[in-house]
């Protein structure tokens, strides 16, 4: 056999097993393929099906979701406020605003003052939210000190006027009642809301692999990887047909 | 070639970063801008007929129970959150003599749709007032990839003309 036949020869072989490697790894990733399609395009058209709304079963959401431990939280009257997923919660109730970390909470005047790190949340009794106040600067705890709301910050503590919104350093802290944390017992976490998960999280868990955690993600890293591979044999194999 | 395949591709990577949420104006600086002496601010209940109209225009409540406003002679400004696509846009409004003056966006919190703050879209809505009911009397050219956005100020635009109206009426007893 001569060189060029040879070579003509082990290019067909490889050809071959490229062909091969292909046909098989398009069996299994075929389904995957499936299921990312549907689950990509029930995303993609998840406001006008109304997916984000709508919550799984309970039974379904406590069964594939956590409920997180050691959450910290401000219990005033024997109400909790925490915050959890960038949301405020009350008693198990997720409230509308957002709030990325709650750094107090007080009563005045018959309302509840919330301080999430640069803005404050003015509730009525209900969870309502009354006004959301948005600050100059992040505060890191609140206070009251004779019917006053008080605000601590890097650079020291200031009286806040609610009315007018405006604010006057204090000279002296002392007497001020500041709001503490502690955690939230188990039974408040476990009520309400926390396991209120829209079809619409559930789905994207699914389509991004974070449904089975850190390894779920990973195996669909793996498998974009495994497409890839497909789509540069196809195209080996299509310019081998070609020629 | 080599460099500029990478310049390329680095160039394209930065572009298509989503942009991170920011605070583009402080609302003491624009009411300042708005007033110079800033006056005492004041606050408006979104109940009864107002609560309605405000669902009417947002096509659902306000987020909170009343919003805060200020006001000199016949020239309010107003600060109101509305929802892009899922995170709140502060936008500041001026409105005088029943024309907006001007649209800030105060600060920006989604990771799309951040194209609203430019004067080429804010400026739109200088001079607007209201047409028919509460629609404007002009239409808003919109921003490609940045529809809720665009939604959403148009709509607090609206909301902030019929909330200076009210003020004004009441006022006027």
């Amino acid at each position: 056999m001569s060189d060029s036949q040879h070579q003509a020869q082990k290019k067909s072989t490889t050809l071959r097993q490229i062909r091969s490697g292909h046909r098989w790894l398009a069996l299994p990733l075929s389904l995957f393929l499936i299921f990312m399609a549907i689950t990509g395009i029930v995303l993609n058209h998840a406001e006008s099906l109304g997916i984000g709304e709508a919550s799984l079963p309970g039974s379904l959401a406590s069964r594939y979701y956590s409920i997180p431990e050691n959450v910290q939280g401000y219990a005033l009257e024997d109400r909790w406020f925490y915050n959890l997923e960038d949301r405020v919660f009350l008693d198990g109730q997720r409230l509308l605003p957002v709030c990325t970390e709650l750094t107090g909470v007080v009563k005045l005047a018959g309302d509840f003052v919330v301080a999430c790190t640069d803005s404050l949340l003015l509730m009525d009794s209900y969870g309502a939210l009354i006004e959301e106040v948005s600050l100059s600067s992040a505060v890191s705890a609140l206070g009251t000190r004779d019917d006053q709301l008080v605000l601590k910050r890097e650079e020291g503590a200031a009286g806040f006027d609610l009315a007018d919104l405006a604010e006057q350093p204090l000279v002296d802290a002392a007497g001020v009642s500041w709001a503490t944390s502690a955690l939230v017992p188990a039974e408040v976490l476990q009520s309400g809301e926390l396991l209120a998960i829209s079809w619409q999280k559930f789905i994207l868990d699914l389509h991004s692999g974070r449904y089975f955690g850190q390894l779920g993600v990973w195996f669909q890293d793996f498998i974009a990887i495994l497409f890839m591979v497909m789509a540069l044999t196809g195209l080996r194999i299509w310019w081998g047909s070609r020629r | 070639m080599r460099t500029r395949l990478i310049s390329l591709l680095l160039c394209t990577a930065v572009l298509a970063m989503p942009a991170s949420a920011a605070v583009y104006l402080e609302r003491d600086v624009f009411l300042q801008r708005a007033f110079g002496e800033v006056p005492r601010s004041q606050t408006l209940w979104l109940k009864g007929d107002i609560k309605q109209a405000v669902q009417d225009i947002l096509g659902h409540d306000y987020r909170s129970l009343r919003v805060r406003y200020w006001q000199h002679g016949d020239k309010t400004a107003w600060v109101l959150d509305e929802i892009g696509k899922e995170q709140p846009i502060t936008i500041g409004i001026v409105v005088a003599a029943d024309h907006i003056e001007q649209v800030q966006i105060l600060a920006f919190r989604e990771s799309r749709g951040w194209e609203v703050r430019h004067p080429f879209f804010t400026e739109q809505f200088q001079g607007a007032s209201f047409f028919q009911g509460t629609e404007l009397d002009r239409p808003i050219d919109g921003i490609s990839g940045a529809t809720l956005s665009v939604k959403a100020v148009t709509k607090v635009s609206r909301l902030a003309l019929y909330l200076h109206q009210r003020v004004l009426a009441a006022s006027a007893l």
